[in-house]
């Protein structure tokens, strides 16, 4: 029991969340504008009396476990799989397209028991829907209800996103009306995600639909189309690597007391040095974190000599 | 004559002092493989090609620019397009106005008919040597792999062997393994590259009725040596190979079938000039960390 609170730190956004005995009590989200000043802003907006561990997981979490005196840190794909198990004990598979990568996760037995991850393509994630979007004047939050209005989905190309984008634009010629033509973005989304990640693989239910899209409906519409099955979209959808990170800090403290940096955290002055390490061809370019003018730890180092 | 070779992963000092003792001359190997060297290969070969022979070839143009009058270069019996490799790179090299002499090296009984014409060996010193050579590539795979009981979790790594050799392009994936608390073992080794062998008979047999027929390259290991690590008790398996590698990418399903019958997790990873770094150890942490939650 205690207050654990997880941190994501992903590429597009930060995310907050304090979990109390498996609840979660308290929530943010912010851009991400820069790391440090994110976290500040962050934990300055969160009320809690006290901390009895913290995990951080997400792309940055190398550079902020230091910075918040982190206990634990794991990969985000374990937090969001942990954190969609809470609320679904059963689910068998989870689908999540991000702002900017996408992954696939097979549940079995309360573990993966297979993940495959997009992250070396903007065509599969939610960056296809927010640029195209952009283009045709609309709103993103808006795109979902938009797209369910379509009688009659256009076929645009899903493979890739700047294709797609072309593709809509001949559409617009055609006088192709805009719900049609956001339908047809979707279906290419759900298709690109379901050729890229689950080629071969059977995906079991109950089947979960998390990440930064899972609001927009007309993508749940999509992949209920394509599948033929119910799919499941949790409250929170944003917050599951957060609140997966503090599930599985609390699962690993055993006891031990919290490094939770605190009050120190707002408190300090953070620099960042960028150095080039010599001692071989690798020339590994070292980023050292200095809080007030102590240095508090240096990643970047291959051989790991030099991280601290 | 100024010899160029290619590195070979963590025989390539061994190798090439090797090379300069029994040949008496200077030999030109980069001390690792660069992105330039990878951008070079890449932009003088057909994006289809696989990436060992981008990236050997970006050695070879790197070692022709730092002197070397002749390249040295593997072939093969086998029947995966590899056999042709020196071919296409001396071609391309003669093309971009490379003057130089490729000499190629084949396995076994070819090999030994290289030792005794160009290193001058004779059958009575020849024994004493190959006994020397195996017993230190023996030492440096001791060294590359030990096992430690500290680690809990224990990871076999099938696939092609220069991606699974060269921690250049595989983005050092044995020892982030390594620190991540997992034994590694890697089953194509240069010790067991002059048989070929396969972890064991039984799985040999057993992957025959799945690929009937040879395929080159390490398909079929890769398929044997999923089997042996399903069956001898590892945590994971992790298949390397070049993205468009034919022998690997021809029996990814084998490879997937026979993990799921002996319930070992498999990882794959295909490796090209398009990977990043960043997004590969992602994965790989996630592998691991799926292991330690289904061993807790």
């Amino acid at each position: 029991m205690g207050t654990y609170l997880g941190i994501d730190c992903g590429s597009v956004s930060i995310k907050f969340a304090l979990m109390q005995d498996g609840e979660l009590v308290d929530k943010v989200y912010l851009k991400n504008r820069g790391l440090i000043s994110i976290i500040k802003e962050g934990l300055g907006k969160l009320h809690f009396d006290g901390i009895s561990g913290v995990g951080v997981t997400g792309s940055g979490k190398e550079f902020v476990k230091n910075i918040v005196g982190a206990d634990y840190t794991d990969s985000e794909v374990m937090s969001h799989m942990v954190a969609c198990k809470r609320q679904y004990p059963n689910v068998r598979t989870i689908l999540d397209i991000g702002g900017e990568d996408s992954k696939l996760m097979l549940i079995k037995n309360d573990n993966l028991s297979g993940f495959q991850m997009n992250r070396d393509c903007g065509g599969g994630t939610g960056a296809m829907i927010e640029t195209i979007a952009t283009r045709l004047g609309v709103e993103i939050e808006q795109v979902g209800d938009i797209a369910l209005q379509s009688k009659s989905p256009a076929n645009i190309p899903g493979k890739c996103g700047i294709f797609a984008q072309s593709a809509v634009v001949s559409e617009l010629n055609k006088g192709r009306p805009i719900p049609d033509i956001l339908k047809g973005v979707c279906q290419a989304l759900v298709g690109n995600y379901l050729s890229a990640l689950a080629k071969g693989k059977r995906l079991y239910e109950p089947i979960v639909f998390q990440g930064a899209t899972a609001q927009n409906q007309a993508l749940v519409k999509c992949f209920e189309e394509e599948l033929k099955v119910p799919i499941l979209v949790p409250k929170d959808c944003s917050y599951m690597g957060a609140i997966g990170i503090a599930l599985l800090t609390e699962e690993n403290m055993n006891e031990h007391p919290t490094n939770f940096r605190g009050d120190a955290i707002l408190k300090s002055d953070y620099t960042i040095k960028i150095s080039y390490c010599n001692e071989c061809e690798n020339k590994c370019e070292l980023l050292s974190l200095y809080c007030d003018g102590k240095l508090l730890g240096r990643s970047g180092s291959r051989c790991e000599k030099k991280n601290l | 004559m100024k010899l160029g070779i290619p590195r070979m992963g963590v025989y390539s000092n061994y190798f090439k002092s090797l090379l300069e003792d029994l040949t008496g001359c200077e030999v030109v190997m980069p001390s690792k493989v660069s992105r330039d060297m990878i951008k070079a290969g890449v932009a003088n070969s057909s994006d289809m090609m696989c990436f060992p022979y981008k990236v050997t070839l970006g050695q070879q143009i790197w070692a022709l620019e730092h002197g070397a009058t002749d390249l040295l270069m593997l072939g093969s019996s086998g029947i995966c397009r590899f056999r042709h490799y020196h071919q296409l790179q001396e071609q391309t090299l003669k093309k971009l106005g490379y003057d130089f002499n490729m000499i190629v090296f084949t396995k076994q009984a070819a090999v030994l008919r290289m030792a005794i014409k160009f290193f001058h060996l004779t059958p009575f010193n020849m024994f004493r040597v190959i006994r020397d050579i195996t017993a230190n590539i023996r030492k440096i795979e001791a060294d590359t792999y030990p096992i430690l009981e500290t680690r809990n979790l224990k990871i076999g790594i099938v696939g092609e062997t220069y991606t699974m050799i060269e921690s250049d392009i595989n983005f050092d994936i044995v020892r982030k393994l390594q620190r991540m608390g997992v034994n590694v073992d890697m089953s194509l080794i240069v010790s067991n590259w002059i048989t070929a062998k396969t972890k064991g008979d039984t799985e040999e047999k057993e992957a025959r009725k799945l690929l009937t027929k040879d395929i080159g390259g390490h398909g079929f290991q890769s398929i044997c040596n999923t089997i042996w690590y399903g069956k001898n008790g590892y945590d994971g398996v992790i298949h390397l190979m070049p993205l468009s590698c034919m022998p690997e990418s021809t029996v990814e399903v084998l490879v997937d079938k026979v993990a799921d019958k002996y319930n070992i997790p498999l990882y794959r990873f295909p490796i090209d000039e398009a990977c990043f770094e960043k997004g590969f150890d992602t994965r790989l942490e996630t592998f691991v960390s799926m292991l330690k939650r289904g061993k807790r």
